[in-house]
């Protein structure tokens, strides 16, 4: 639709109200005129009217407008035309040059828009001509008695050009023609930013804004790729505009490019060196204390950064060296840049990728050679005979010169992260608290790392200093920063610590440190202390001796809420790893457990319960039944209660029957052994048999117990799915352990699980049925009880289940009753056919109605089932032979669904599965496939109306040729794409 | 293993150490013998502004030998509660599956990002396990209190 042209000066109106309306919704209505009129054909003509214009924004407007133009209806505009837009352009870029910067911007990268699509048939050699057209321009100027800024549009345009090309998605001939242009023009190009940047301008203004735009321009043309020599006649240049205030941020950029380039390697020494020169200068040291201006530090410290993160393997080789030296003094300035990072500098943090980098060549035999015995190598590699010019006094100065410079490092770097006195805490925002804890973990990981370098270095240091810091005279009672940091720091280097380090740990867990720690208030303190424990349980393993006293300090916190989460994960993590070294002292931590218990939060106490259960785990089986009741005897008293209390009010007691039902869990997963011994029941996951269970008859008592209290729950809530998930998850973990103490017998737990299922269908009964089978399937003994139970789990689902609308609402259903199916496939097929024939049917009819079913999860079992059953294994001739007779019943309708599924019905990301049960099908039943192949494909509009005939044999004739799974998929989705109508959009393939 | 597997996570890990996304870590597991590139330990924090903040979920990453054609193994741990988590804490997400969106080109930052986006925007067309999927789909509202209390026991 072409409106009728408007006037500029209703345009002009238009753009003001753009600009100066505060109403919103003026704004916008101007912004949709703007860009509906940029549609209009006549928006040509009307972009240099605008031009025209007084008005800054409407000059801006009218640039931006032939920018848009140029970009979209380029295709538009005869070829007269286009020759017009380029003098328009041109001229107006000549006339406005002592104008608006913004104006000038877009006008030329209106114009770069414009010689990208003109190269080359319209526009070759753009670049020259633009000196050309600028020059002359200049000239008729000058004639007419103006002094035009042509600096200003020529390094604009010089700037704009390279960053478009890059950003534009060139192709082809264009392409090429392009980016020949542009390296054609490098040399031109470079003489004038060379002359421009050694020259003074004669104004200090006009000269500060010209150079800061030839330093742009160079970064652009950086980043575009310039031969090294072209760059390198310039950075001297660039290095003088460095030590200048106006300029430095425009140098940093610069020069931060320049080293960064990945050719920069070739040129190292030559680089490394001016730049050493660069950034160790008298100026650049002075901006590091440069309060005034934090952004001259920052350049700085960018720029130092980057440059050791390029050049770190350079450093380590000069290590000895005196600009080196600096530099790295430096360096460990800026990591003790002053202030709290966040709160008042953005500083330390940048260098601490650095030291991680450098420590890697410092210790690698193939950049220092390695000449002492007693020298670390990094990850265990041989040294190597090294080819470098560094000889063996001068790796051992390297080396010895590194431990100065980490040692100094970590000592800077424990200072940064102590924490605020806590009033200034308090102010902080928590955004700024956060940024802290989060530079106090990269911190670690920076401490961690210069680990490698110092080894028992560090650890006698810190242990030293967290002596020292505890008995310093006068010592505030209520400081608590200093001690804290050097405990953090001594937590972030657990994972490297040797665990047979016999020296500074022992002082530290003994009476120097943790015998002097405080007990009470200082939370942060404690919390670091506590979790610090936990992290050295590896080390407690090899030397017990120490664990009783750092348990004694755990204890107490865990009825501390303030505390109680770390030092329940420090008491887990302790019990988890020294259980065998805990087993004497089991009766102390049921005492122990007995008196605090009743004052520790749930949460935790889940925690404190398995911990416990982790140790009785370890003692001897005729051993671990004493305890155990000891520990669940209040667990069980509360449940009976509950129970008890229970059948009169449910909901009343319903919060508290899950709490205990979740300690009695944590016990259960407690006393199994760790690891390697337990069966994993995760569907991804391997299973691991752990044989030879045990039988204590003395915890008859105790099963016993639990049989009646899991019965009357399950009786009692059976309507209440959260109590009925946590009861199920109980049961679960309890088959899964090899002791008999806390798990119900295998009768039982079927029994129950039948009975409950039919009272009320929640679907954790079947998860719990589906673990049955996992464990016990393959168990000859008891074939009937699991056939019956099958036949009692089928006929509960179905007859709950009619229909797709069931499906639909109750998809956790389905889901796990298709897994308890694939869990009988799995572990005892036979018993599938031994079920009745009809309901052996209703499976089937179930299944095929499961892979029609719109709901994913429901879907996904179901597709997952039929995999799972047509692939199955079997040696046996008559089995085979059964599982054909179903095939030869249920096939075609299996087909049906798969291809209805593939062709549309079902969403795209489930076409791979189905591909992958239909490949099983035609891989076992070709010539059947055969058929019902050609009798589902031969109707109309099936799968879809988007096939013809034609393909459709095609691909039926392909699949039933193809053996290679990836082939055969790659046909399944071809096919799917062309049902969908989605071939040839990109969208189809991915 | 492979050259080519050794070299890119040498690559990754150091691309990692030079840039990582805010509140994320991500480093291979410390052993005696050194480092173990195949093994990684990560954390993802929770998006602000989503019932997942102020959470960390660890995660492990586990490398095929053939990494990078194949693509790593990640997995919750302690499992989590998540539509498109499975029980044994495995990630079910397109990019991990060598079948669907896996490219040698993925970066571990990219993985991690994606699986952070995950959390927040779970896809309720591939459930991995029932419990989240059902409770997302059936009471939103109980589902975010469940991330909730989940967030507060992963604190950061």
């Amino acid at each position: 639709m072409e409106f009728q042209p408007p006037s500029v000066s209703q345009v002009e109106q238009i753009i003001v109200q753009l600009y100066e309306s505060i109403d919103p919704h003026f704004q916008k209505s101007a912004q949709e005129y703007i860009q509906n009129l940029q549609k209009q054909q006549y928006a040509w003509d009307m972009a240099p009217q605008l031009l025209a214009s007084q008005s800054v924004n409407s000059q801006f407007i009218g640039a931006h407008i032939f920018q848009v133009k140029i970009s979209r209806d380029w295709n538009t505009l005869p070829l007269d035309r286009k020759k017009w837009v380029r003098t328009e352009l041109l001229g107006w870029i000549v006339r406005l040059s002592n104008g608006s910067n913004i104006v000038v911007t877009k006008l030329c990268l209106a114009l770069t828009a414009y010689a990208l699509q003109a190269v080359p048939d319209i526009w070759s050699n753009f670049i020259p001509d633009f000196f050309e057209m600028l020059h002359s321009g200049v000239i008729a100027a000058q004639n007419e008695g103006q002094t035009l800024f042509f600096e200003s549009p020529l390094l604009e345009f010089l700037t704009v050009v390279p960053e478009e090309v890059l950003r534009a998605d060139l192709i082809g001939e264009r392409k090429a023609k392009v980016y020949q242009e542009l390296t054609n023009s490098i040399p031109r190009v470079f003489s004038t930013l060379r002359s421009l940047l050694s020259e003074y301008c004669g104004n200090l203004d006009r000269d500060i804004i010209l150079k800061q735009k030839c330093l742009r321009c160079l970064q652009s043309w950086i980043l575009y790729g310039v031969p090294f020599d072209s760059l390198y006649l310039l950075i001297d240049n660039v290095i003088n505009l460095f030590s200048h205030e106006s300029t430095n941020d425009a140098a940093t950029e610069v020069l931060v490019e320049f080293i960064s380039q990945p050719c920069i390697t070739s040129y190292q020494n030559t680089v490394c060196e001016k730049m050493l020169c660069c950034m160790t200068s008298d100026w650049a040291k002075a901006q590091m204390v440069n309060d005034a201006d934090e952004s001259l530090p920052k350049n700085l410290c960018r720029l130092m950064t980057t440059f050791g993160e390029n050049f770190y393997d350079y450093i380590a080789k000069h290590f000895l060296r005196q600009d080196v030296i600096v530099y790295m003094e430096m360096m460990l300035m800026f990591a003790g840049y002053p202030g709290y990072f966040g709160q008042d500098q953005e500083i330390s943090e940048m260098p601490l990728q650095f030291w991680y980098l450098l420590q890697e060549p410092l210790f690698d035999p193939d950049i220092i050679p390695v000449n002492n015995v007693d020298n670390d190598t990094v990850n265990g590699e041989d040294a190597v005979t090294s080819t470098l010019h560094i000889t063996p006094d001068e790796s051992r100065k390297i080396r010895e010169m590194s431990l100065v410079v980490f040692r100094r490092l970590v000592e800077i770097l424990r200072s940064k992260i102590q924490y605020p006195p806590d009033v200034e805490w308090a102010e902080w925002t928590k955004d700024v608290k956060e940024q802290f804890k989060i530079y106090r973990r990269n911190v670690g990981d920076t401490v961690m790392n210069s680990y490698f370098v110092l080894r028992d270095q560090m650890l006698a240091f810190f242990v030293d200093l967290a002596i020292k810091q505890l008995n310093s005279p006068g010592r505030n009672p209520s400081q608590w920063q200093d001690l804290e940091s050097t405990l953090f720091c001594i937590k972030s280097i657990a994972e490297a610590v040797d665990h047979n380090e016999s020296v500074y740990l022992p002082r530290l867990f003994g009476a120097e440190v943790y015998g002097m720690l405080p007990l009470q208030g200082h939370v942060r303190l404690r919390n670091t202390a506590l979790s610090l424990i936990g992290s050295y349980a590896d080390w407690f393993k090899s030397h017990p001796q120490y664990i009783l006293s750092a348990l004694n300090y755990l204890i107490p916190a865990l009825s501390d809420a303030e505390l109680a989460l770390s030092a329940a994960t420090s008491f887990k993590e302790v019990c988890d790893a020294c259980r065998d070294s805990l087993v004497g002292d089991i009766d102390n931590l049921v005492n122990m457990y007995m008196v605090v218990g009743p004052h520790i939060q749930p949460r935790e106490k889940q925690k404190v319960i398995e911990s416990i259960a982790d140790v009785i785990q370890a003692l001897s089986p005729d051993k671990m039944l004493q305890p155990l009741l000891v520990v669940t005897n209040d667990i069980i008293q509360a449940m009976r209660e509950a129970v008890l209390r229970g059948k009169q009010n449910p909901p009343q007691y319903r919060d508290a029957i899950i709490t205990q039902l979740e300690y009695l869990t944590c016990c259960c997963r407690g006393i199994q052994p760790p690891d390697e011994k337990v069966i994993i029941l995760d569907d991804d996951e391997h299973e691991l048999r752990n044989e030879g269970s045990f039988f204590d008859p003395s915890s008859v008592g105790l099963v016993n117990t639990l049989l009646e209290i899991t019965s009357n729950i399950a009786e009692i809530w059976y309507h209440d799915s959260d109590v009925i998930e946590y009861l199920c998850k109980f049961l679960s973990i309890g088959i899964r352990t090899n002791s008999t103490i806390l798990s119900i017998p295998f009768e039982m737990i079927v029994s129950l699980t039948q009975i409950s299922f039919q009272r009320d269908h929640h679907s954790y009964w079947l998860d719990t049925a589906a673990k049955v089978v996992t464990i016990h399937g393959s168990n000859n003994n008891y074939g009937t009880a699991l056939r019956d139970m099958l036949a009692a789990l089928t006929s509960t689902t179905i007859q709950h289940i009619r229909c797709q609308a069931d499906m639909e609402q109750y998809p956790d259903i389905v889901n796990s009753y298709f897994s308890v199916l694939t869990k009988y496939l799995q572990k005892c097929p036979l018993l599938l056919y031994t079920l009745p024939s009809d309901m052996f049917k209703s499976i089937l009819t179930f299944s095929v109605a499961g892979l029609g079913s719109q709901e994913r999860l429901a879907l996904k079992s179901a597709v997952t089932f039929m995999g799972e059953f047509i692939g199955q294994n079997y040696k046996e001739e008559q089995f085979a032979k059964g599982v054909e007779n179903v095939m030869m019943a249920y096939g075609f309708e299996i087909m049906r669904e798969l291809l209805l599924g593939i062709g549309g019905r079902l969403p795209r990301s489930f076409v791979l599965s189905l591909a992958t049960v239909l490949h099983k099908i035609t891989g076992r039943y070709i010539e059947a496939s055969r058929e019902w192949l050609n009798i589902l494909l031969s109707q109309e509009n099936f799968p879809s109306p988007h096939v013809d005939q034609y393909t459709k044999q095609n691909f039926a004739k392909a699949i039933l040729s193809t053996r290679a799974l990836q082939r055969f998929k790659d046909l399944v989705i071809e096919f799917s794409i062309k049902c969908r109508d989605l071939e040839d959009s990109a969208y189809g393939r991915t | 293993m492979s050259g080519i597997c050794k070299a890119r996570l040498t690559e990754e890990r150091r691309q990692w150490r030079k840039d990582h996304p805010y509140g994320f870590y991500a480093r291979p597991v410390k052993t005696d013998s050194g480092l173990d590139l195949l093994n990684w330990q990560v954390g993802i924090p929770g998006k602000k502004g989503t019932a997942w903040e102020n959470g960390v979920f660890k995660m492990t990453m586990t490398f095929p030998e053939d990494y990078p054609s194949k693509p790593p193994k990640c997995k919750f741990v302690p499992a989590l509660f998540h539509p498109n988590v499975y029980p044994s804490g495995t990630v079910c997400l397109s990019i991990l599956n060598e079948e669907e969106g896996w490219k040698p080109a993925i970066t571990i930052k990219q993985i991690l990002l994606g699986v952070q986006n995950l959390l927040d925007e779970p896809n309720p067309d591939s459930p991995a396990q029932s419990d989240a999927y059902m409770l997302f789909k059936k009471d939103r509202v109980a589902y975010d209190k469940r991330i909730r209390q989940q967030a507060k026991e992963n604190p950061a």
